[in-house]
């Protein structure tokens, strides 16, 4: 099974894809897309073709994404809403939710930057609970 | 070139099209097999015909099914195939109103148009990867363009990675674009289709990379390439300096890229077209996430005419060439250009390095 962990953080898309090899897993890709103009049509579309790359690539069972809320203080960024959306429109697979809570229960990743961890921690929260 | 100058057999072929097809006119480009544009009577849709010849036998058909096999808005879609005898046989594709990446890359894109064409031929090539083929053949040529839109065509050298494999036989097409690797190993994997993906970006984004491939020869080379006699012989020893070019990374010049290419472009480059696969960016997700980042860093710069000229926000600035090296830094003032308050002449690089 392939699981694609998803943070949305600022003008980033941090993923990181873990594979799972028995009953443990591994990393297979960690990385980052970019979006800076959200007005942009062009740069839209531009993102939306990376993110086709990313998922023909990745080639993910699911995509276990870090929730972030919508609206009050804590709210995601035009940025961050807008990539979302764009990554919900092109998945072609389930997607999953995952609560700050049940990221925090989560152990760190090794080998990965620190900004992929929550990334990381999406994607081994879906795991854990898949693997229950 | 006119149909009249077609084999007799393609003629009659297109006789038989005429009942749904018109305004047949030859593609100068056919470089495998013969292209034939027309327009269908009914719907008026251009197309493009392209006929090919091939052995009876199971890979006889191997480029219109693979065409066929993926559906990606970067991939050339197919429209019908059929067979004309046991030897000859053609297959429909949509006519491509901007005609092939080469002709967009002479028209010189902004920077901004360059990234976006390789985003989406990196699209188009992850889902070729996806079904476990691998192109070997990306180059401008083989792109075509649909309304600023890349379409990756010419399947004539995909090849099916098979199970619990990572490589297949190199091709010995377009030797400018082989990876480093496939000349010494004869293997090619998904690492050698990024590394033309990120020769096609150094191009888009002005790269120099010359089609006359005695353009590559030193004087040196020069001195020896006249010593030699058979055409064979002259041919592999051309091939043998692009080979060392490319192994030792010094195919591409990134000094001939505009100055708007910054270091992080640059960097970018190098990792999409390392000489050695295993520092090389691993599949087409990285190689987008690297242009997105690019992306990001870069003002939508572009020539126009000798002029480099930025449109941002609700700016436009026009770096216009004094002829003396120097550039003079003008921006729109209504229906005019005046001088950048307080910025003088200079030379190009350092005027797009002080502007936003």
């Amino acid at each position: 099974m392939n699981i694609l962990g998803v943070e949305f953080n600022s003008k980033n898309l941090n993923y990181v894809l873990l594979v799972s090899e028995g009953d443990g897993y591994k990393i297979a890709q960690a990385n980052r897309l970019e979006l800076t103009e959200t007005r942009s049509p062009d740069a839209l579309r531009a993102f939306q073709n990376a993110v086709k790359t990313l998922l023909n690539t990745a080639r993910p069972d699911i995509i276990a994404i870090k929730d972030k809320p919508e609206s009050g203080q804590m709210r995601a960024g035009a940025a961050a809403l807008k990539m979302e959306g764009i990554l919900l429109a092109t998945a072609e697979c389930e997607v999953e939710f995952v609560s700050s809570k049940r990221i925090n229960a989560c152990g760190d990743g090794e080998g990965i930057n620190a900004y992929h961890q929550p990334a990381f921690k999406a994607a081994v929260a879906v795991f854990a609970k898949r693997a229950r | 070139m006119t149909t009249e100058t077609l084999p007799e057999e393609l003629q009659r072929a297109l006789e038989d099209l005429k009942r749904d097809y018109e305004a047949f006119e030859v593609s100068e480009r056919g470089a495998n097999g013969y292209v034939v544009f027309a327009r269908n009577r009914i719907s008026g849709v251009e197309v493009a015909i392209k006929f090919y010849y091939g052995a009876p036998g199971e890979r006889r058909h191997d480029e219109p099914r693979l065409l066929a096999s993926i559906r990606s808005p970067n991939v050339l879609p197919i429209i019908d195939a059929r067979n004309l005898s046991e030897e000859l046989a053609f297959f429909l594709t949509p006519r491509c109103g901007d005609g092939d990446l080469d002709n967009l890359i002479a028209a010189r894109p902004s920077a901004l148009q360059a990234i976006d064409l390789a985003l989406g031929i990196a699209t188009g090539a992850s889902a070729i990867h996806a079904h476990r083929l691998i192109h070997r053949d990306l180059k401008p040529a083989n792109v075509v363009c649909d309304n600023g839109v890349p379409l990756i065509a010419d399947f004539g050298s995909v090849r099916r990675l098979e199970e619990g494999e990572e490589e297949v036989p190199a091709s010995g097409h377009s030797v400018l674009y082989r990876p480093p690797e496939s000349f010494d190993t004869g293997r090619y994997g998904i690492r050698g289709d990024v590394y033309q993906v990120g020769l096609i970006t150094y191009q888009l984004l002005g790269g120099s990379l010359p089609y006359d491939p005695m353009a590559y020869l030193s004087r040196s080379d020069q001195r020896e390439y006249s010593k030699l006699s058979g055409d064979f012989e002259k041919s592999k020893f051309v091939d043998n300096v692009i080979h060392r070019l490319a192994a030792s990374g010094r195919l591409m010049d990134l000094q001939s890229l505009p100055p708007w290419v910054g270091r992080g472009a640059k960097a970018a480059l190098r990792e999409m077209t390392d000489p050695d696969p295993q520092q090389r960016l691993a599949n087409m997700a990285e190689v987008a996430a690297r242009l997105t980042q690019i992306r990001s860093d870069m003002r939508d710069w572009r020539w126009s005419g000798d002029i480099a000229r930025l449109e941002w926000k609700d700016r436009i600035i026009e770096l216009r060439p004094l002829g003396n090296g120097c550039y003079e830094p003008l921006q729109a003032k209504g229906d005019t250009f005046r001088r950048i308050p307080g910025m003088p002449n200079g030379p190009l690089s350092e005027l797009v390095k002080k502007l936003p």
